[in-house]
């Protein structure tokens, strides 16, 4: 007689030893020790960096965040590039050449992007006009 | 069976709401009996349609299809129940569900006086509810039934499967649904002939008081699964599903706020009619924008078009019916009054109007990259950064004006006075910023400007209390102080996080903040549903005390075939020490990330006291609106 629990014992020790040997994909953390700079500065640069580039493959998460391997690659490539001594800005040149804007988590400044980035000034600008305007003292 | 009985329910639901529609639209006394009929018949047979699929998901009867899809015989029972609004058919359940309860509480406040303003309302309710009942028959019927014959369901997300979302759609969905009440009121008002007359704020106040705290706590306990259960130690993104019920947040503040004003004065009556519309209609944009699959977030569940476009329908004419009858009948509630800026309804008049201009804001950021997208053939992200540069400093001076807007006086204050009223709480809150300041060692401007603003509310807040100042309302003062410890809490999470990611071996140990923790063992764990591996971390403290053992996990979800990681937590007022385990193996030993999060626990403080705010103050408007009837 095979007992039944028995049997679930064994394939759970299996599984378990698959994950224990095999590294396994994990859907929610990013920067891994070994990608690390050295140079805490330089490190620091590459975290600013990676937090303002999205995930590709990801649902809105930064490649800082994400533990796809392509934002893997992708951190890796800032490192190395920053190593060059590449400026920030030769950098995500670099990487919207290859992926256009939409690798940009800060949308650029640009004639399609004029209103993202001026209408909140004005709506504000609209709303001191409407204060002012019920303000007493300027009647 | 239960598919039959499911839909008989559906249909007898909508039968009782068109009859109610009906029957509201003749307006005499009389008819208030018959349409407690349809109210009543309304609300059993929602009630009951609601707990005849909850029933299905506990007893896991696979002769549905939605119960097939979304669960299984080996998940817990708490996540069976939330199973029902955990998937797109159900929760429209759930909202149909809120939306007759609420309907039911419009019906209960008739009386001799207002039988023609509740009957308006309920008019408007009913249409509501009808298009939301045809929505669910038509495209996302929970009651199909399953073709085969199955022994087991296919599983339910497990990263779904946390109390804190459990309980998160149906406090976000009374938020949402409950602003229905304000609308269909501000309808109401709109259609009046000028011989009715009836204080309609009183009746909008409550409603929009416990929509408000509804959506409060609720997209509070969505950010409390977020830091939980995401495993990078956020809790709030700027995704878009977010935004979809941050927006409405916004609209609801103002409103409830100019409602004060237009209990006191009598003024701004056509601007918070205008406003109650533009807040449910953004409830159901957002709906719209999580329902429709357009946005690509960690939160879409649904991903059929026919859905979009009924809600957008819908939704086109709920706002082209009422903006329209808004300018044709808002005149008379028009009336030009000026305040001057340093008196109490200034300050309501100005936060207002920031809290526009950041909704405004939000909306672009939320549909600009579609718009983009459907324009050009270009794609653009719109990430955290565009928000905190926007956002944040147009907030920053709302949340200077809410310090000292409570303590103005109505009419006009001589600015002399408000000066020395705020004295005490100048002098508080420099001498506790620089408190905070010497203690975290760190200086950044913005963190100076959250610690300040923080403390600036807190401190102003308990001089009242102290001051015992005459007419002030507990639940606002609650409320107002809540805020002040989520501001406090924000900031400190967000200036002085430390983080410290490293590869780890049994028996090696980092030090973080003032922890020094040691990665003592690695053990696999089995549960009903999951199997995991367990870190054991010990965390010691300056003095070599233990303070706690942590035990991070790594999940394997067998059924759904997903891996989710499982953060460990230990709180504190100051801070919360966060330790996630990644992936590794024996020899090279595991990928370690341990944060330090200050102040984090003050979120949570704050805005379950926005919430307990909320609702003493629902319940002192609503023996207000007792002495009226």
């Amino acid at each position: 007689m095979i007992n039944k629990n028995h049997i679930s014992t064994k394939i759970f020790i299996i599984v378990m030893m698959i994950f224990l040997f095999l590294p396994f994909f994990n859907k929610s953390y990013g920067v891994e020790p070994d990608e690390v700079l050295e140079d805490k500065k330089l490190e620091l640069r590459a975290r600013d960096i990676s937090k303002n580039i999205r995930c590709m493959i990801c649902q809105n998460q930064s490649i800082d965040e994400s533990s796809a391997p392509l934002a893997k690659d992708l951190r890796i490539i800032i490192r190395s590039k920053i190593k060059e001594g590449k400026k920030n800005d030769e950098i995500y040149e670099f990487l919207t050449d290859r992926y256009g804007d939409f690798i940009l988590l800060k949308p650029p400044f640009k004639l399609t992007t004029l209103a993202l980035w001026f209408l909140p000034f004005i709506f504000f600008v609209i709303g001191v006009y409407v204060v002012l305007s019920h303000n007493k003292k300027s009647k | 069976m239960t598919s039959y009985l499911g839909n008989f329910l559906l249909w007898s639901s909508l039968f009782f709401a068109i009859s109610q529609f009906f029957i509201s639209r003749k307006i005499n006394q009389q008819n208030l009996k018959f349409i407690g009929v349809s109210v009543i018949g309304l609300l059993i047979s929602s009630t009951a349609s609601f707990f005849l699929l909850m029933y299905a998901y506990v007893i896991s009867d696979f002769s549905l299809l939605n119960v097939f899809q979304n669960s299984h015989t080996t998940k817990p029972l708490l996540y069976k129940v939330s199973g029902v609004w955990g998937n797109h058919e159900g929760s429209m359940l759930l909202w149909i569900l809120v939306l007759t309860i609420f309907n039911y509480f419009i019906f209960k406040l008739n009386s001799k006086k207002n039988y023609f303003f509740i009957l308006k309302s309920l008019e408007t309710q009913a249409l509501i509810t009808i298009g939301f009942i045809l929505f669910t028959v038509l495209t996302s019927n929970p009651f199909e039934r399953m073709i085969s014959n199955e022994q087991d369901g296919l599983g339910f997300n497990p990263i779904l499967q946390d109390p804190a979302l459990a309980i998160h759609p149906p406090l976000l969905y009374i938020g949402y649904v409950g602003f229905s009440a304000a609308f269909s009121m501000s309808i109401a008002t709109l259609k009046l002939n000028n011989e009715e007359k009836i204080l309609w704020f009183n009746y909008m106040k409550p409603f929009v008081v416990a929509a408000w705290s509804f959506l409060s706590i609720g997209i509070a306990l969505g950010s409390i699964w977020a830091y939980y259960e995401l495993g990078w130690g956020g809790w709030w993104f700027w995704d878009p599903v977010e935004n979809a019920s941050f927006m409405p947040w916004l609209l609801g503040t103002a409103l409830l706020h100019s409602l004060i004003i237009v209990e006191k004065r009598k003024s701004l009556q056509a601007w918070v009619l205008f406003l109650s519309i533009l807040t449910f209609l953004l409830s159901v944009v957002g709906t719209f924008l999580v329902r429709s699959g357009i946005l690509t977030s960690v939160h879409t569940f649904a991903l059929d078009p026919s859905r979009g476009i009924y809600i957008l329908i819908f939704t086109a004419l709920l706002g082209g019916y009422s903006l329209i009858l808004f300018g044709n009948n808002s005149k008379k509630y028009f009336n030009k009054n000026y305040f001057t800026f340093f008196s109490k309804e200034g300050s309501i008049l100005v936060n207002n109007i920031l809290m526009v201009v950041v909704c405004s804001t939000v909306f672009l950021g939320t549909v600009y990259p579609l718009l983009i997208e459907a324009l050009t053939s270009n794609k653009i992200s719109v990430g955290e950064p565009y928000y905190n540069s926007t956002v944040v400093p147009i907030i920053m001076p709302a949340i200077l004006i809410m310090g000292i807007g409570p303590i103005l006086s109505w009419g006009k204050e001589d600015k002399l006075k408000i000066f020395k009223k705020i004295l005490p709480s100048i002098f508080l809150t420099a001498i506790m910023t620089m408190i905070v300041f010497l203690f975290y060692q760190s200086y950044s401007l913005i963190g100076v400007a959250g610690i300040t603003l923080a403390f600036w509310i807190i401190f102003n807040n308990i001089m009242i209390l102290i001051k015992k100042v005459k007419n002030h309302s507990l639940g606002m003062i609650v409320a107002h102080l809540g805020i002040g410890l989520l501001i406090l809490g924000i900031t400190g999470s967000s200036v002085w996080q430390e983080e410290k990611i490293s590869r780890m071996k049994i028996n090696n140990n980092v030090q973080v903040n003032k922890y020094n923790i040691v990665f003592k063992e690695i053990k696999e764990i089995k549960r009903s549903n999951y199997l995991a591996l367990q870190g054991n971390f010990v965390v010691h403290d300056n003095k070599k005390n233990i303070v706690t053992k942590l035990k991070p996990e790594n999940r394997f979800y067998p059924i759904t075939n997903i891996f989710t990681t499982e953060a460990s937590i230990h709180t504190s007022l100051l801070g919360d020490l966060y330790i996630v385990i990644g992936e590794g193996n024996l020899n090279d030993g595991w990928v370690v990330r341990i944060y330090y999060n200050p102040l984090v626990i003050w979120i949570w403080i704050g805005a379950f006291a926005i919430f307990a705010g909320g609702i003493i103050s629902v319940n002192s408007n609503l023996k207000k609106l007792k002495n009226l009837s």
